[in-house]
């Protein structure tokens, strides 16, 4: 069998990978199946089908990072945002029709906070983005309800005696996400810098935010 | 038909230990634990049903339920979880 790729002339390549000598994993080939019966029988058209891989794509800790420094910095926005996530955050202009419900627990000195799914993988994509591969990892979600002292210790957070750390499982139908603590410091810093220092590992509450 | 709270925030609470082989949402962990209602989150569609594509008439009232992990774990630990439950999965502690 000749093979295309052996010749030497600059014409354009298939750009689609998975022709690319890639052999189709069995996931892969029951997507396409799946794809593209859906849009043969005009479930979904191919503009709603670009329209959702634009939003998973365009989804991040950074939108998370952006709403939790803004509350931050103004305390009124911050108490509605805790008491009414999703109605606040839909007031800034975000599209949360096909956001599941959400619920911000505040960090305190006396309480740290820490989100998991042990039945699944649920997780505040809207805010937060896809998941990271850890979080949907059984040891992650068994062993965080039975010793989060521990497995926060290995993700280099070292949490007081005094204070109580709360894990949050995520059930039933509501995603979890950590408001942070601002670190001291910051009071000058406006709303674009502070963002920068709220990684998406705090949020979940692996992780605090610290100064660089 | 909704089903009106049962339960009352700072009541304390046990969840049943049934085990359905079909999809519910009750981690084998807090099976028979006891734990005290928090939040009341209100009615919501009963997962049982709705994983199957099966409508559910029946709306279920949603409760976030705190466990101490000395209860779940035993020992003195301060550390606690949280879980969002159905009221048909908890029932009186002595039950």
């Amino acid at each position: 069998m000749a093979d295309h790729h052996d010749h030497t002339d600059d014409h354009d390549h298939a750009t689609d990978p998975d022709l690319d000598g890639h052999t189709l994993l069995e996931g892969e080939v029951w997507e396409a199946a799946l794809r593209e019966l859906l849009l043969e029988k005009g479930v979904i058209t191919p503009p709603e089908l670009n329209d959702q891989m634009n939003r998973t794509a365009s989804q991040s800790a950074a939108v998370g990072a952006s709403i939790i420094a803004r509350a931050w910095k103004d305390q009124k926005f911050k108490k509605a945002l805790l008491a009414n996530p999703k109605a606040t955050i839909a007031n800034l202009g975000h599209d949360v029709s096909t956001m599941p419900d959400l619920a911000i627990v505040e960090n305190r000195v006396d309480v740290h906070n820490v989100v998991v799914c042990t039945l699944c993988s649920c997780y505040p994509r809207y805010m937060l983005g896809p998941p990271p591969e850890w979080y949907r990892s059984a040891a992650y979600r068994a062993r965080v309800v039975r010793d989060p002292r521990e497995v926060l210790i290995e993700f280099g957070l070292s949490i007081s005696a005094e204070t109580t750390i709360r894990v949050y499982d995520s059930t039933a139908d509501f995603r979890y996400m950590v408001m942070p603590r601002c670190p001291p410091g910051t009071e000058d810093m406006p709303v674009k810098h502070l963002q920068t220092i709220i990684t998406r590992d705090s949020m979940i509450g692996v992780g605090v935010p610290k100064l660089p | 038909m909704a089903e009106t709270q049962e339960f009352s925030i700072g009541q304390m609470v046990r969840v049943k230990r049934l085990w359905p082989t079909d999809h519910h949402r009750v981690p084998y962990y807090l099976k028979g634990k006891i734990g005290q209602v928090a939040t009341c989150l209100g009615p919501v569609e009963n997962p049982e049903l709705t994983a199957y594509f099966k409508k559910s008439s029946d709306q279920h009232i949603l409760y976030r339920v705190r466990f101490t992990h000395a209860n779940l774990w035993g020992g003195n630990q301060t550390d606690e979880t949280y879980a969002d439950l159905a009221g048909k999965w908890l029932c009186e502690p002595e039950g």
